[in-house]
């Protein structure tokens, strides 16, 4: 065992309080590196470390909050990031000598801050770019030695801290405790809140969990209470000395060292196990901490037994006495449209999978994207990090590629759900590695080599092998959720009975928690919705704690509703309220709607009257109607015909409205958008039939390098879109290498950019001149806030646009064939 | 908590006059409001300093940071103090933006023209809290807001203006490589305070100081 971790055990364990505070106080600027000071002041660190072990600090953080490859880019050309990391580490220890010659025990611990910049998406650091930097300075350090602990704090953003300490636990065998910084309402600066925190830290098996910074301990406390009681590892706080003001130029902070100490005692007693100070404490905060703390034992820390899956913003809960919705439409299987859809890279086609799910109350969705033809290895990460990127629900990474399950786990933003192992040896010895390194909750099938046995009893024995073998892995219980596996009626009258026996059991004699995949019970039987829906209730009832679902589908929804209004889970009956509000108001939607549709196709024979009402919805900007009277009208019409004779013209008219002043971008935009699904529903109508549309041409666009602005370049691919180009979207902050590869790939002719930062459009100019000295026959038009016609002409640029519709005409008169 | 403007929000998205929006339009804005100030997450941090030295080159403060800017130096003038701060509504917003865009680029225009106006109406509202009621009373007032990027004062301080305002630590607010705020919808900049006894503690933003004499937004063309 480490000092650490057995000093740990012994005693509440005492922090240091704040360095920046005492280095201020020493004449250090604002603005200036304190890092440097590691060299440049090695007497005043070494002093203040001192003091603090004097104080009653069992181990001092070493100066090297801001020691990264980001932070430290302006350190002066004398200065390696080497030296200061190895001053800062040899500071500490010459204090921690002075009492070690004593016979005191001391530790140090190596203190890693965030690297100040943000990851993608929010910013332009790419998860692998935030690990390196953290792995470049951690295995530095163990080179270097002489700490015992590996302290990650101040943490703001979910997903860096994972790149933090997974730099740390793959490149140093020390103990971990990563610490992260809430506001006062509980939350990190990207929007994490307490239980996803816990849930993704434990996840990642660090040794323990904290808070500092953010708070002082007058706020921090209601949360360190909260964090003691679900936390199942130790637990640390260092709050700030209360709120900081500023007096004739000086900060100073608000709580005295006998007010922290006292408010620091209460969180000891509620089990936080680890104590310090953050911005403004000084050695006398811990001073008193430490004599108030050495009187108190420590409370042995338990496991707490909860399950937890987690996005970056939330946790949702799987227990025994109520249940869950899993969303079950990401999925190729059986559906033509989404199998194009990832044949074509169309994540577009697949976000709106995901949203259409989140807009109606599922709790976690499954992500299955699997197909012979693509490369699922690059294709789940991808889908994985895009769908976190636009909604905030936990996913179920689903698959049965290891080495895809391995790379989704790494880039997901919190604790996943993992979908699945089974009873098979090979199964279970390629899944729970991956589940013990990066955390996650995991679905047991109850299938092993021999198949999926038919008495309940056979399911149930494989169920306890799963619990087991996870448990020589130190993967416990309570992140293995069961699927007892369900068959269809049709073929087996005894199918489901088997199913909710095995449930039952699972649920209430072993309490572990349970999942259903709950339509395979009907296949094979009309009607299979009304059977879905029944059986569904059934399985809550005998203990059910999640259940793979379509939730579109009003009927499982309404069985879901009402179950826990019926169960008295639903206070209020709040739930079930909101359900039935929003599905009547769905209803009386699609009841206007086809009541037109049906007018419309009553009035004519032929689809004159729908051609003009296409225009018309087009023109109108009603995307519902306009993708519903496309879907008739492609029925009887070629796909070309509708969208050279009825969505070009209507857009057109608008166009020229808006070019004219006439029309407003939102309207214009509407338009576009109602455009884009009819052209949807013509191309699902293509797909199911077999056959394909010739694109007028393929357009690469992009937001260049440095330059995260993408409305405009938005705008200008769904109206390129809607005049039949291919579009292919690089996103936004696209390196000039990666637009030149594409314009390569994929033989196109035209290149749109967009900058919208003076300080942006120097990448926006090397693009060009990297296409330009690939000697690619391609044109590139421009546009971007700061850019004029002059601008453009300097730069090289074949076109400078001054809005979308300008981009658009200048697609469609250059040749693209 | 920040509110919004609809003609702000409207003349963000194009149109000239509010009357020029329909009914409809508006009302779908105000529903965007109503989202994103469910969500928003205003923070701000500000550092008060003294200036030591304006030689209508530069603005030096008492802490040693220097800003080479003629435009500035002018604009602070009669200040002996001014106040360097930042502010955003949180990365929250941009996963709004992000979702919006998913969903339809016409969202996303609405998110960014509603979101755009929270922020202007965040900075005014905190603006009334960086002066005391003493300040008040001595006859201290605040001028318009100057960011980096406004004039000669160029973007390339941002780094260390940030720094200047622990913007990473005490907001989130950090930068891209190419010098691009994230969080997006924040803002930095320099308030000048002076003394101008009688007058309006707060005066309001204007365009003159502005080189980007093409923007559809210039308020004084």
């Amino acid at each position: 065992m480490s000092a650490f971790l057995d000093l740990l055990e012994k005693k509440i364990l005492i922090a240091d309080g704040a360095m920046g505070t005492l280095l201020q106080a020493s004449g250090l600027k604002p603005g200036e590196l304190p890092e440097v000071w590691n060299i440049t002041h090695p007497d005043v660190l070494i002093d203040i470390h001192t003091r603090y072990y004097d104080s009653g600090s069992d181990f001092v953080s070493t100066n090297t909050f801001g020691v990264n490859r980001y932070k430290l880019a302006e350190l002066p050309a004398e200065f390696t990031l080497d030296q200061v990391l190895a001053s800062a580490i040899n500071n500490a220890n010459a204090a921690r000598e002075k009492f070690t010659a004593k016979g005191q025990q001391k530790l140090v611990a190596l203190d890693v801050g965030p690297l100040g910049k943000l990851l993608k998406p929010l910013g332009d650091v790419s998860f692998d770019d935030a690990y390196n930097a953290f792995a470049e300075v951690i295995s530095k350090a163990v080179q270097i030695g002489g700490f015992d602990v590996v302290l990650i704090e101040t943490m703001s953003d979910t997903m860096e801290l994972k790149a933090a300490v997974l730099a740390a636990k793959e490149n140093c065998s020390l103990p971990v405790i990563a610490s992260v910084a809430f506001d006062e309402k509980g939350q990190l600066l990207t929007g994490a809140n307490l239980r996803a925190v816990v849930a993704l830290l434990e996840g990642l098996r660090v040794d323990a969990i904290g808070m500092n910074c953010g708070l002082g301990p007058v706020h921090m406390k209601p949360l360190a209470l909260e964090l003691a009681a679900i936390a199942s590892i130790p637990t640390l706080v260092m709050p700030n000395a209360g709120l900081p003001r500023v007096e004739s130029g000086k900060t100073v902070f608000d709580i005295n060292a006998a007010e922290f100490a006292a408010h620091v005692e209460e969180m000891i007693r509620a089990g936080i196990r680890m104590a310090g100070g953050c911005c403004g404490t000084t050695p006398e905060h811990i001073r008193e901490v430490s004599a108030i703390a050495s009187s108190i034992a420590p409370i042995p820390t338990t496991d707490k037994g909860l399950t937890f899956v987690s996005s970056y913003t939330h946790a949702v809960e799987l227990k025994l006495d109520d249940s869950v919705i899993v969303g079950e439409r990401i999925n190729p299987t059986g559906k033509k449209r989404f199998k194009q859809a990832l044949r074509d890279n169309d994540i577009d086609y697949i976000l709106k999978e995901g949203l259409a799910q989140f807009d109606n109350g599922a709790h976690i969705l499954d992500v299955n994207v699997g197909l012979p033809e693509i490369d699922e290895k690059a294709m789940l990460p991808n889908v994985v990090s895009q769908l976190q990127t636009v909604l905030n629900l936990p996913l179920q990474i689903d698959t049965s590629d290891p080495v895809a399950m391995e790379r989704a786990m790494r880039c997901y933003n919190g604790k996943p759900m993992v979908n699945s192992v089974n009873g098979k040896q090979e199964s279970m010895h390629s899944v729970f590695p991956l589940i013990k390194k990066y955390g996650g909750v995991v679905v047991g099938l109850t299938l092993d080599e021999k198949g999926i046995p038919e008495a309940a009893e056979g399911r149930i024995a494989i169920a306890k092998r799963i619990i087991e073998t996870a448990a020589e892995y130190g993967i416990k219980a309570k992140d293995i959720v069961i699927d007892v596996l369900c068959m269809t009626i049709s073929s087996d009258k005894n199918a489901a009975n088997v199913t909710l026996d095995a449930l039952e059991y699972i649920s209430k004699e072993l309490k572990v928690n349970t999942i259903l995949g709950v339509s395979n019970v009907s296949f094979g039987l009309p009607m299979r919705e009304r059977v879905n829906a029944s059986f569904y209730t059934m399985a809550l009832e005998r203990g059910l704690s999640s259940a793979i679902i379509n939730p579109n589908a009003v009927g499982m929804r309404s069985a879901y509703t009402s179950y826990r209004a019926l169960r008295g889970l639903d206070e209020n009956c709040a739930d079930y309220i909101a359900f039935h509000t929003s599905a009547q108001a769905q209803e009386q939607a699609v009841a206007s709607t086809s009541k037109a549709t049906q007018q419309a196709a009553d009035a004519s024979a032929i689809s004159t009257v729908q051609q003009s009402e296409l225009a018309q919805a087009i023109k109108r900007g009603m995307c519902k109607q306009a993708g519903e009277i496309a879907a008739e009208l492609i029925k009887s019409m070629d796909s070309l015909d509708i969208i050279n004779e009825q969505l070009v013209p209507a857009l057109d008219e608008v166009g020229s409205g808006f070019e004219r002043g006439k029309v407003f971008l939102p309207q214009l935009l509407m338009s576009a958008d109602a455009a884009k699904a009819a052209f949807d529903s013509i191309k699902a109508y293509l797909i199911n039939n077999g056959e394909k549309r010739e694109a007028r041409g393929k357009v690469v666009i992009a937001t260049v390098k440095g330059d995260i602005h993408d409305i405009g370049k938005n705008i200008v691919k769904v109206l390129l879109e809607n005049y039949g180009f291919e579009v292919i979207d690089l996103g936004k902050d696209v390196p000039s290498e990666a637009v030149v590869e594409a314009v390569k790939m994929h033989d196109v002719k035209l290149v749109g950019l967009s900058a919208l930062m003076t300080t942006t459009v120097g990448a926006m100019e090397e693009t060009i001149k990297q296409l330009r000295e690939a000697k690619l026959p391609v044109k590139v038009m421009v546009g971007g806030a700061v850019l004029t016609q002059e601008y453009a002409d300097k730069i090289g640029a074949d076109f400078y646009s001054k809005d979308a519709m300008g981009a658009v005409r200048y697609a469609c008169s250059v040749s693209l064939g | 908590m920040a509110t919004f403007n609809l003609s702000e929000a409207l003349r963000y998205m194009g149109y000239k006059t509010s009357e020029e929006a329909t009914e409809e339009q508006k009302q779908k804005l105000n529903e965007v409001y109503e989202e994103l100030a469910k969500v928003a997450h205003c923070r701000y941090h500000a550092v008060r300093l003294a200036i030591v030295l304006n030689t209508g080159d530069y603005v030096a403060f008492e802490n040693g940071f220097v800003l080479n800017s003629k435009d500035l130096a002018t604009k602070l003038e009669a200040c002996d103090e001014a106040i360097l701060f930042c502010a955003t509504l949180g990365s929250e917003i941009d996963r709004e933006l992000m979702q919006a865009a998913a969903r339809g680029v016409e969202k996303q225009v609405m998110v960014q023209a509603v979101a755009a106006s929270m922020l202007e109406s965040y900075c005014d509202e905190l603006e009334t809290e960086l002066l005391t009621k003493e300040d008040i009373d001595a006859g201290l007032c605040l001028l318009p807001r100057f960011s980096p990027g406004y004039g000669d004062l160029s973007i390339q301080v941002q780094p260390e203006f940030l720094r200047q305002v622990d913007a990473a630590r005490r907001v989130g607010v950090t930068l891209t490589d190419g010098l691009v705020m994230t969080p997006t919808k924040s803002v930095s900049a320099v308030i000048g305070v002076a003394y101008k006894p009688g007058a309006n503690p707060l005066e309001h933003h204007d365009c003159s100081c502005c080189s980007l004499h093409n923007c559809a937004f210039r308020k004084d063309k």
